[in-house]
């Protein structure tokens, strides 16, 4: 993926003083990757998630701004559904469940995390693994916030709201969840290892089926990339809708914030 | 008016008859319903204030008093005897020593239960409890630790002599003085309530980001009651109640009294108390009346008893424990002959003996159990006398607090009331009284601190094992310049943090601090790097939310963003930088802030800071009176080093390049976490951006000795010493003398006067009471000695910091300064303005080579006109 020039408030065209990664270089997410350096701030640009800098396409005093394009990364365990990374045989190896959830996971070796995950698909999952697609999946998706709120976490269940699954992989139980670019912020509470393990528990009590979460951020490239196989329902096409408006209409999200809490209470 | 007298009885007898078949609690939840109902229906029934003038904690719910509280009571009575004894004895010359009975005498039992049932040592099995001790209570903590074993008798004979006395004991609490002893030095009243509070959030603060589990440790805070109108001491507790710090326990010692006489004369301190810490968010737990006033209070059936109680104020509470039995008869109880009638059966002597609250130690036990369980911080209200058993000598009079005599006949009396075991002789010659270590006495005090984890209070000097300091390398980015980039020295400094933040081992302990301003330094990156520290991690999506530099809260942040209050914030520093020796957990706190609200504003807790042996760094951000330009007089900061070259232990600088920076910052990690020295420093860093050069060769000793030489000319005929940003005018006017008047000047940056001053001060001394030896001449003389070439000095700052190195420039010196009140412009015009800039420093180096001969006085009147200075401007010092 190419990591961008993130949201950095007023700022353009600044220049690059610091260029902490090379090509080939491991980083997890949240790693520094350059500084930026307005004429009163200096700003870390993060590693967007985890994964491996391919090719680093600024120098020191280069000049940017927002969007400008910093390195491009192949994320870990993301491969397969990235288009830009070209399928390599690598793919399946890092497909690490885990990404996101910290340094340990990232360390540890993607063999040792793949383990385990392998283990237990084939265990309980060969059977249902028919029943359940990615349609399927999404119908379910509301059941599985709401089972999250009821059972107490408000908050999670609020930040999945914006959420939507986007791809189903059956063979490695693995569920790909996207947020809408604006909502980066989501993603990044979601994928706190406590927030992830209580989704993974919705969600298996929920679809019946025990799915690794993998959160992306879209890209307005990657939405376009979602599989359109199913035709949504009203409710769904809402939802999507909801999500999107609130990521861009800030008076729409608004009202929708307030709308739901009176319902819940009422 | 009663418009339904009736109506109004049936509601009274309802609720009696639940009283009677439920208990009051049931009694509690409905009135509270029905309070809830009616400002539903539209009653504007306003706050609840205070709870009736009783005790909080009904008698039923007083937990049994464990151990063996006779001997308790012995015991105490002996620490109350050699308090006594210290004070008496230090002042049996003259009164000059000073000292104080009445604050321990009043607060003896609140310790003792504390020392004997609450308080733990560290220990195998617990962290300790903090114990914020009052000041005045010294004495009393000298004689406990005394019959503990752990201080002599000639130790005793010393309070308040630690010059003429080996081991003599320091006047108050006070680390810097005794180091093994005391950890908190909070004699400046309102000081320790605001840092226990600071201390409370602190230990949450290690727990939550898993560098030290504090679970099952509390900070106890002492304070006086006329100590609680310090805005330090009530200003914070919002915070305690809203974090609810379940491990902070204050007890106030209400005796009513202050030094010049009563607190709340016409009023109620405890009621006043009360509601502003329930206000706060505080479980607050009253202990007025002692349990010989239960059965009078349990027949108060109609409530008169507590009314008269509400009715009579502070300021007559005060008197009847200066009169007797016969006046609190006549005066409380004989204003209502219902009452009168009530306490007809007792003598004058039982009516005498009705205690307070404060001195029961059942009733303080209750209030300490019930504190230790409470899930939000606690304030404890303790109703006692000052001066208590002092009798005629002082007990609850006006002229108490100060009263440091008891003559014979009132010793006599004092040994009597406590039942001690003194002899005659021994009370003539007020000797100290420790009976031997296996009586009964002893060996209870010493069974209960060992099962406590040992003795308190006792201070950890260092951490077994130093963090590693990174090399200076770390700061590779700000040693090689910035080349055509122009940075300002608070950018340099933040990534000095950040650098610093990526070191494996001192990284997790580095607590950036802040009172709000963080975008003022460029530092919001750290938001969302770091994180703002939050106990409850973050509860809302903010507003900023899909930017890079987000404001994220969490649990595990790094960042204390303590909003505005740099009293607080400068608490919470002090809690970090003494965290090696409160929890044995070494940390590296930077708290950056507007320099001007630095010193000047919180300079009592920066001196306490000192005091504590805090090991940190302050950063006196946007300083310099015409580097922030735009702020006018109250902002603009010429003085802060003035202000923290009056801090013994703190060592200040003024740089003006991002590698001085890293330099200093690197030596002052070196030494305050490497070496475990016990400094803190100040730097200043500033906002106007400009380019930096690289570390020149070999500068580092300069640098950190105060004065290192930036431009060098073969034969210079004038040196120029410049600071901060205006040393950068200093280098301009070196220019200035080379092109208009082809005169070479070397330029010097100096990074600290008060350090090069404090050398200069240290050889005069050696000197002095060494005169046969000979001393290496101070810095500033060897920078500045192989010439006689006038030296001029420019800073932002005031005259008197160059002034201070005077004596060592062995040249003529002119200074020029910018002493007086800021104001507003571009930096070029306030420069101008309090003559620090390029033209004024080059015609003051003219004008000083004019009076040494080397140049015709016309030479300067034509640089005047040249460079345009009006010279009949007013003077900057006070205009």
């Amino acid at each position: 993926m190419d990591v961008k020039v993130p949201d950095i408030g007023d700022f353009t065209d600044v220049p690059v003083i610091e260029i902490h990664v090379k090509a080939g270089d491991t980083v997890n997410a949240e790693d520094p990757l350059v500084t930026l350096e307005s004429d009163k701030a200096t700003m870390d640009v993060p590693a967007p998630s985890p994964g491996t800098v391919q090719e680093v396409l600024v120098n020191l005093n280069d000049t940017v701004s927002e969007g400008s394009t910093l390195l491009t990364l192949e994320e870990t365990g993301a491969t397969g559904d990235e288009p830009s990374a070209g399928g390599a045989g690598a793919g399946d190896a890092s497909a690490d469940p885990d990404s996101g959830s910290g340094p340990e996971a990232a360390e540890a070796s993607p063999v040792a995390a793949a383990g385990p995950a392998a283990d237990d698909t084939p265990s309980e999952g060969t059977d249902p693994a028919e029943a359940i697609d990615l349609e399927r999946v999404r119908e379910l998706w509301p059941s599985v916030v709401e089972r999250l709120r009821e059972s107490g976490s408000e908050l999670l269940s609020t930040l999945l709201e914006a959420a939507r699954p986007v791809a189903l992989d059956v063979e490695d139980a693995v569920l790909k969840v996207g947020f809408p670019p604006a909502a980066a912020f989501n993603k990044r509470k979601a994928e706190a290892a406590e927030a992830r393990d209580r989704f993974a528990e919705a969600l298996r009590a929920t679809v019946g089926e025990r799915l690794r979460p993998v959160f992306v951020l879209l890209e307005p490239d990657d939405e376009q990339a979602v599989p359109e196989a199913e035709i949504l329902s009203p409710e769904e096409l809402i939802e999507r809708f909801k999500s999107e408006f609130d990521a861009e209409e800030v008076e729409v999200s608004e009202e929708a914030k307030q709308a739901e809490p009176r319902e819940a209470t009422g | 008016v009663d418009i339904d007298a009736v109506e109004t009885e049936e509601w009274l007898e309802a609720l009696d008859a639940v009283v009677e078949h439920d208990g009051p609690r049931r009694a509690h939840d409905l009135v509270e319903r029905v309070i809830e109902r009616a400002r539903m229906r539209g009653a504007a029934i306003e706050h609840v204030g205070p709870t009736p003038y009783v005790n909080t904690i009904p008698r039923e719910d007083e937990p049994p008093l464990p151990g063996d509280p006779a001997l308790e009571r012995r015991v105490r009575s002996l620490m109350r005897w050699n308090a006594i004894a210290m004070v008496l004895r230090a002042n049996a010359e003259s009164s000059e020593l000073g000292g104080h009975i009445a604050s321990y005498q009043s607060a003896a039992l609140l310790y003792e239960i504390g020392f004997n049932h609450f308080w733990h040592a560290p220990s195998e099995s617990h962290g300790g409890d903090l114990i914020y001790i009052q000041g005045h209570s010294s004495p009393g903590i000298y004689a406990r630790a005394y019959l503990e074993g752990r201080l002599t008798e000639e130790q005793l004979d010393g309070f308040r002599q630690e010059v003429s006395r080996p081991g003599g004991l320091s006047s108050y609490p006070h680390p810097w003085l005794m180091p093994d002893f005391w950890q908190f030095p909070i004699v400046s009243m309102g000081l320790g309530p605001i840092m226990a509070i600071y201390q409370a959030r602190f230990m949450r603060y290690l727990t939550d980001r898993g560098l030290l589990d504090v679970t099952g440790r509390k900070v106890w805070c002492f304070l006086g009651d006329g100590e609680t109108d310090e805005p330090e001491s009530l200003g914070s507790i919002a915070l305690a109640g809203r974090e609810e710090l379940d491990n902070l326990v204050f007890v106030v010692n209400c005796n009513l009294q202050r030094l010049d006489g009563p607190v709340r004369g016409n009023g109620k301190i405890i009621q006043e108390l009360e509601t502003i810490f329930r206000g706060a968010g505080w479980r607050v737990i009253k202990v007025i009346w002692g349990d010989r006033w239960d059965p009078l209070l349990e027949a108060d059936t109609d409530g008169l008893l507590v009314r008269r109680m509400e009715e009579a104020v502070d300021g007559e509470y005060q008197t009847y424990k200066a009169r007797d039995g016969a006046f609190v008869r006549e005066k409380f109880f004989g204003k209502y002959p219902e009452l009168a009638q009530r306490v007809a059966g007792m003598s004058d002597e039982e009516i005498w003996d009705l205690n307070r609250g404060g001195h029961d130690a059942r009733k303080v036990y209750a209030a300490y159990a019930a504190a230790q369980a409470s899930k939000v911080p606690t304030v404890i209200l303790a109703k006692t006398i000052k001066g208590y058993g002092m009798g005629v000598a002082g007990e609850g009079q006006m002229i108490t607090h100060q009263q440091k005599k008891m003559n014979e006949e009132a010793l006599f009396a004092f040994r009597d009331r406590f039942e001690l075991d003194i002899s005659d002789d021994d009370v003539r010659e007020v000797a100290y009284h420790r009976p031997p270590d296996d009586s009964p006495e002893i060996r209870y005090l010493q069974e209960r601190r060992s099962a406590l984890g040992g003795y308190l209070p006792s201070r950890r000097r260092r951490v077994e094992k130093a963090l590693d300091v990174p090399p200076l390398e770390t700061f590779e980015g700000q040693l090689e310049g910035t080349a055509d980039r122009e940075i300002s020295t608070t950018m340099a400094f933040v990534r000095v943090l950040a650098a610093l933040l990526r070191d494996k081992e001192m990284g997790p302990r580095v607590v950036p601090i802040v009172a709000d301003e963080s975008r003022t330094f460029g530092m919001e990156g750290m938001f969302r790097q770091l994180g703002i520290y939050s106990h409850v991690g973050q509860l809302y999506e903010p507003e900023d939310a899909g930017q890079l530099m987000f404001y994220r809260e969490d649990r595990e942040g790094q960042v204390l963003q303590e909003g505005i209050t740099e009293a607080g914030a400068i608490s919470a520093w002090i809690a970090a930088s003494t965290s090696y020796s409160n929890h044995a957990v070494q940390m590296v706190p930077f708290y950056i802030f507007y320099s001007m609200f630095g010193f000047q504003r919180v300079g009592d807790l920066a001196w306490a800071a000192g005091d504590s042996r805090a090991r940190g760094f302050l950063i006196g951000g946007t300083s310099g009176r015409t580097t922030l330009n735009g702020e006018g007089l109250q902002h603009e900061d010429g003085h802060s080093h003035v202000l923290a070259s009056t801090v013994p232990n703190c060592v200040s600088y003024d740089p003006a390049y991002a590698y001085e920076l890293a330099v200093i910052v690197h030596e002052g990690l070196r030494r305050m976490i490497g070496e475990q020295e016990d400094v803190y420093y100040y730097l200043t860093v500033m906002n106007e951006n400009y380019r930096h050069p690289p570390l020149p060769e070999g500068a580092e000793e300069g640098i950190l000795r105060g004065m290192h030489r930036v431009r060098e000319i073969e034969g210079a005929k004038v040196r120029l010493l410049g600071s901060g940003t205006i040393l950068r005018e200093v280098e301009a006017a070196a220019e200035l003398l080379a092109s208009d008047f082809e005169i070479p000047a070397d330029v010097w940056s100096v990074t600290s006067y008060t350090e090069l001053r404090r050398e200069g001060l240290r050889h005069d001394r050696a000197a002095r009471l060494h005169p046969d030896a000979e001393q290496e001449s101070p810095w500033v003389t060897r920078c500045l000695g192989d010439s006689s070439a006038p030296v001029v000095a420019a800073s932002d700052y005031l005259k008197a910091q160059p002034d201070g190195v005077r004596a060592w420039v062995p040249a003529r010196f002119d200074v020029l300064g910018t002493d007086g009140f800021g104001r507003s412009d571009y930096r070029r015009h306030l420069r101008r303005f309090f003559e620090v800039d390029r033209h004024h420093v080059a015609v003051a180096a003219l004008h000083a080579l004019a009076a040494e001969g080397e140049l015709e006085p016309s030479v300067v009147a034509d640089a005047i006109a040249r460079y345009e200075i009006d010279a009949d401007a007013p003077d900057p010092a006070l205009s």
